[in-house]
């Protein structure tokens, strides 16, 4: 009897469960919780403007820490980014992509500019001086390390952490794309968090 | 009816391809899936003869033959210099380094791809727009080299 009486109170938890369970959006990339406001910052946009976060609010952002002289992480990861925009159609408007370079030396305004602007005339590159950079970076976990490549002709190469942070229209950051991630994973999640 | 319009059809297109990828002798060397990733031309510091940028060809590339080679090197008249270069995945963080020589032993296959073993084009002469085609001359350690006629996208 006892017994019995147990699997129905398992059986009205389950119930209980499937419901709430539906309710948290199923987010195919990682998952950054609780939702945290998303470190703020104020940089220098590519087209000379000062652009903080917070100018942002009511999109979702993209921010994404690399360079222009990088060939394949870079490149790979804006071309994803350009496709899922394209794809999200007319709601693309409401996503912001942004560079934000780990090589202040090189990446010269007018030098992000031309760069991201190939993948999308919409993107931002982002830039400001080293010390400046450096306190972003850190905020968002980001790892940089350039090094010089005697080898290479190439001068130095700059390891960078590859990872596209999602700040949702509430400037809350939510997810966090690792390199690689199938462009139609990105896709279903910004549909999850774009506004209505 | 339909089958010997097809088959020469087939033939004119392996004709072709075989022209636009290789040259001279047949070479043991089977290349597949030549592509270059689009690159602008940028305005760099410091550099003497105006705009530059950097690209990436990712190529596959099977030995067929009947002894060991290896891909020992790159050029093409696009880019001041052309090198082999390997990103490796640390966790979150990405680590790019040229590497000397790619092995194909016989039989083997060596598969280029985004986010792992690349061709880098350094000092980009004109940008690399998609539609576009960039020529690239592989050198191998035994093989004749091989030059493609690789596709931009």
């Amino acid at each position: 009897m006892h017994a019995r009486l147990g699997l129905v109170f398992l059986a009205l938890l389950a119930l209980l469960a499937v419901p709430c369970g539906a309710a948290t959006p199923a987010f195919r990339t990682s998952v950054l919780e609780p939702p945290e406001p998303a470190p703020e910052f104020t940089l220098r946009a590519d087209t000379g403007k000062t652009v903080r976060l917070r100018d942002w609010r009511g999109q979702v952002v993209l921010l994404y820490f690399g360079y222009t002289s990088c060939p394949d992480v870079c490149p790979t990861t804006l071309s994803d980014l350009a496709d899922v925009k394209k794809q999200l159609g007319p709601r693309g408007r409401q996503v912001q992509v942004a560079l934000v370079t780990v090589d202040p030396e090189r990446d010269t305004p007018k030098r992000l500019r031309t760069y991201v602007q190939a993948f999308d005339p919409a993107f931002v590159g982002l830039t400001a001086r080293k010390a400046a950079l450096a306190a972003v970076w850190k905020a968002y976990g980001v790892y940089v390390q350039s090094h010089r490549v005697p080898k290479s002709a190439d001068g130095y190469i700059v390891d960078h952490s590859a990872t596209t942070f999602v700040i949702d229209p509430e400037g809350r950051l939510r997810l966090a794309i690792s390199f690689g991630t199938p462009v139609a994973d990105i896709l279903h999640d910004l549909q999850l968090l774009l506004p209505r | 009816m339909r089958t010997l319009p097809c088959l020469l059809l087939c033939g004119v297109v392996f004709l072709f391809v075989g022209l636009a990828t290789a040259e001279g002798a047949e070479s043991p060397i089977q290349v597949a899936d030549a592509w270059a990733r689009q690159a602008p031309m940028m305005p760099t510091m410091g550099h003497m003869h105006g705009d530059t940028g950097t690209g990436a060809v990712y190529v596959t590339l099977r030995n067929t033959g009947a002894t060991p080679d290896a891909l020992v090197g790159a050029s093409s008249e696009a880019a001041e210099a052309v090198e082999l270069h390997e990103t490796i995945r640390d966790g979150a963080v990405m680590r790019m380094r040229p590497v000397g020589t790619l092995a194909l032993p016989v039989g083997g296959t060596l598969t280029m791809a985004p986010g792992g073993l690349h061709i880098m084009l350094l000092r980009l002469k004109r940008a690399l727009r998609p539609g576009d085609t960039v020529p690239l001359t592989l050198t191998f350690e035994h093989s004749t080299p091989l030059t493609l006629t690789v596709p931009v996208r």
